[in-house]
């Protein structure tokens, strides 16, 4: 059965916007990125792994620089942090470990995966939760294969595949009336705005999400 | 070693000789160009080509056939350059109309293989299919089927950028050579902010002669001291004050120092 606080997790990420798995990795790495700033950095075996690591990949560096000083305390830590890596550097030793970030993103989305195994099941799943999802823009392709892959039963693959289903028309429906009325015979009716942004989500859809959104900074 | 190995060897090296004294000039007129701005001049000149190929994927590169049947074992771009094409394509072309049909195609085509999938679950509650032979196992069926629906080759303009990474870098180092004949291409590149971490070390790696390797060396080391001393004055100044007293909220050292340490070879669109 999933953790409790996992599941509090989902029912946070479902009530998002876009692929709750990928939000929930996001969030993790960001999260992972707080902690070690504010306290992890000193325990020497974490510290170990982010020299092994070279620091942070270009993508959680951009996210710890538009981190904001209330979520981070002050930079000092940042500054000493960085301190350390100039210090230790060698250039002839080349980084042999992945992002620690990435890693703990990817830790998590693991566990998300199987979170969604525990709530989608047909008998000892969470009725209420397997209904907000049902009733979502279920998971991006990406999240969606990996999440199939873990499923057991029939019944919940079934569940899972129904809900992409349904999303995925949904969006294919949004966006070939965005592209109908690009057409200057149409150009004169008037967009929604689940069709204005349907080739944002359709690209978020096929290609999975960046963990660098506006407004998650500051 | 066989003969033929050996002359092949013997030609691959006069080549390369050869290549010394013959810079690209359209890199070395890039190079220089970036050594004048801050920041490492490797990961800018990678940054525009990462521009400069979204815009023309999105011009022309998405509508070519080889191109879009690549697209169909990438599940189009990773998400990164997909990030990319979606801040580019407004502020250039006024829309998404490039990048909405691209993936309007894709999401067709996930639609059809997640049909397939469906079809396929639902077959197993007709007792007696004809196809009762092909489903003794279905944990391996539905692999198969899914496996349709992930990525099996890279991103393009991934791929597209490590090759240009590792080009680019062989020209950097060959344009520092001696042979080359661009002694002021060492002069800006000695007065410029050095390079960042990552490409201190990939350039290392290429073996350059012993005087560019000790020029570099000795460049970079000053780089890196020069980061130390920014962060150190950063500390010294007390960057909590100022944060909480309403100063500049990046610190030239921080972001300095971060550039440094990761690289930064995506192009992403400028603050606003």
């Amino acid at each position: 059965m999933a953790h409790a606080l996992t599941l509090a997790r989902w029912k946070a990420a479902l009530d998002m916007p876009g692929c709750p798995v990928c939000r929930l990795a996001q969030e993790a790495g960001r999260d992972f990125l707080i902690h070690v700033l504010r306290e992890g950095k000193a325990h020497a075996e974490v510290y170990e792994r982010i020299r092994e690591a070279g620091g942070f990949c270009e993508d959680h560096t951009r996210i710890l620089l538009r981190l904001g000083a209330e979520r981070l305390g002050d930079r000092r830590s940042l500054a000493r942090l960085y301190g350390w890596l100039l210090a230790d550097f060698a250039p002839d030793v080349s980084a042999n470990a992945p992002c620690p970030a990435c890693e703990a993103a990817e830790a998590y989305e693991r566990a998300s995966l199987l979170a969604l195994r525990d709530l989608l099941h047909p008998i000892t799943g969470d009725a209420s939760l397997r209904k907000t999802f049902e009733a979502g823009p279920g998971l991006c392709q990406p999240h969606f294969v990996a999440g199939a892959s873990v499923l057991e039963d029939t019944e919940s693959l079934r569940a899972l595949t129904a809900v992409q289903a349904r999303a995925w028309d949904t969006l294919s429906r949004d966006l070939k009336e965005y592209l109908r009325k690009h057409d200057y015979r149409f150009s004169r009716e008037p967009k929604t705005p689940a069709e204005e942004n349907s080739w944002i989500r359709a690209v978020a859809t096929i290609s999975g999400t960046l963990g660098e959104e506006k407004g998650e900074s500051d | 070693m066989t003969r033929a190995s050996g002359v092949m060897a013997k030609r691959a090296t006069a080549n390369r000789l050869e290549a010394l004294g013959r810079p690209d000039l359209l890199l070395v007129s890039f190079l220089k160009q970036a050594l004048r701005r801050p920041g490492c001049s490797l990961c800018r000149v990678l940054r525009d080509a990462d521009l400069h190929y979204l815009r023309v994927f999105l011009r022309e590169g998405k509508d070519d056939g080889r191109m879009l049947l690549r697209l169909l074992g990438s599940w189009g771009l990773c998400a990164r350059h997909a990030n990319g094409l979606v801040q580019l394509e407004p502020p250039e072309r006024g829309d998404g109309l490039g990048t909405g049909t691209l993936y309007d195609w894709l999401l067709d085509y996930a639609r059809r293989r997640l049909e397939d999938l469906r079809w396929d679950l639902g077959t197993d509650d007709r007792a007696g299919s004809p196809q009762w032979r092909r489903r003794r196992n279905p944990r391996q069926r539905m692999g198969r089927l899914l496996r349709r629906l992930a990525r099996t080759t890279p991103c393009p303009a991934c791929e597209a950028q490590q090759r240009y990474t590792e080009y680019l870098v062989e020209g950097f180092v060959r344009a520092l050579e001696p042979a080359s004949g661009l002694p002021a291409l060492q002069e800006m590149y000695l007065a410029s902010e050095g390079l960042c971490l990552p490409h201190w070390q990939v350039v290392l790696g290429l073996r350059p002669s012993s005087g560019v390797h000790e020029l570099i060396t000795r460049k970079q080391h000053e780089v890196v001291a020069s980061l130390k001393a920014a962060l150190e004055a950063d500390l010294d100044r007390g960057v909590s004050r100022e944060v909480r007293e309403g100063g500049p909220k990046q610190e030239p050292g921080f972001a300095r120092a971060l550039a440094a340490a990761a690289g930064d070879t995506t192009w992403q669109p400028p603050e606003r």
